[in-house]
């Protein structure tokens, strides 16, 4: 009979070929991907807060242009903070930086007071963001969030 | 360097520290040297702290010289001292940061790291020369 309800001559065949096929595929070099180094999502959340820091004091600055003797120095070592992160800029300065241009999403500081509580109450979310990454990163990292956490909790000395 | 070595290495700064608070602050008018006593209270704690975490891990700390070769003349030496105090212990907290994978020894490393640069910060304010805050506290 040729018409047979049970499995058909080539599906019992290839059966055992696909299993080898697929031992094959499994004892072979597989394509893997790339080593992931658990420090490059900590770094790049860094540079991002230390970004956001820069567009804080620019936003300020903007606002309050009095404020800058006492703001640029601390301005500085923020941009000084993205290059002990990500290595030295490839321009000459980090300033202004590349997202500068971008409004601030929260309106001007009524007055100075108010604009140094807010880079205040910024740096210690920072310094804090970074205290807790450095718990988790790797030997040579951790000392350099444990350096920006403690630069961005002294600030606040600076600004008040 | 082990972990005992950093930790005992905080010990010694921190004796050091002790002792030159206790030596400062009597160059100091009143309110400043309020300041300086609540510093010396804390390094004091640290010191203890420190000792107890030697302890835990079975070996003995050392305990303080009986005295130390400060000299200070005026405030504004003692101002001096105290901002190189701080530095001094700042770079060992973070050499214990980068120097254990022990998530409680990086704890106490980050905030004594923290306590440091708003010390060194306030110190370097009084001073009234030169920045306030420096961009990487714990390094040269």
């Amino acid at each position: 009979m040729s018409s047979s309800p049970g499995p058909t001559r080539r599906a019992v065949l290839a059966g055992p070929a696909l299993l080898l096929a697929t031992a094959c595929t499994a004892d072979g070099p597989a394509p893997r991907p790339a080593p992931v180094d658990p420090d490059d999502a900590l770094r790049r959340a860094a540079a991002e807060r230390e970004r956001a820091l820069l567009r804080d004091y620019d936003a300020v600055l903007a606002a309050r242009p009095g404020l800058a003797p006492r703001l640029v120095p601390v301005r500085g070592q923020h941009a000084e903070h993205l290059g002990a992160l990500l290595g030295p800029p490839a321009s000459a300065s980090p300033s202004p930086s590349p997202t500068a241009a971008v409004p601030p999403a929260v309106p001007p500081p009524a007055d100075d007071a108010t604009a140094l509580a807010r880079l205040v109450d910024a740096e210690r979310a920072a310094g804090n963001a970074h205290a807790a990454d450095c718990l988790t990163a790797s030997r040579a990292l951790a000392p350099v969030l444990a350096s920006l956490s403690a630069s961005e909790l002294s600030h606040p000395v600076a600004l008040t | 360097m082990s972990e005992v070595d950093l930790l005992a290495g905080l010990l010694e700064a921190a004796h050091a520290a002790v002792y030159g608070y206790g030596v400062l602050g009597a160059r100091l008018d009143e309110p400043t040297r309020r300041v300086a006593l609540a510093a010396f209270d804390v390094h004091r704690a640290r010191r203890d702290g420190l000792a107890a975490q030697l302890r835990a891990r079975g070996a003995e700390p050392e305990p303080g010289l009986p005295a130390y070769d400060v000299a200070v003349a005026d405030a504004t030496e003692a101002l001096a001292l105290a901002v190189q105090l701080e530095e001094g212990m700042g770079l060992r907290w973070r050499d214990l940061v980068g120097g254990t994978d022990d998530t409680q020894l990086r704890r106490l490393g980050v905030s004594g790291l923290q306590e440091t640069a708003v010390r060194a910060a306030t110190w370097r304010e009084l001073t009234g020369t030169g920045p306030v805050t420096v961009a990487l506290p714990g390094t040269g």
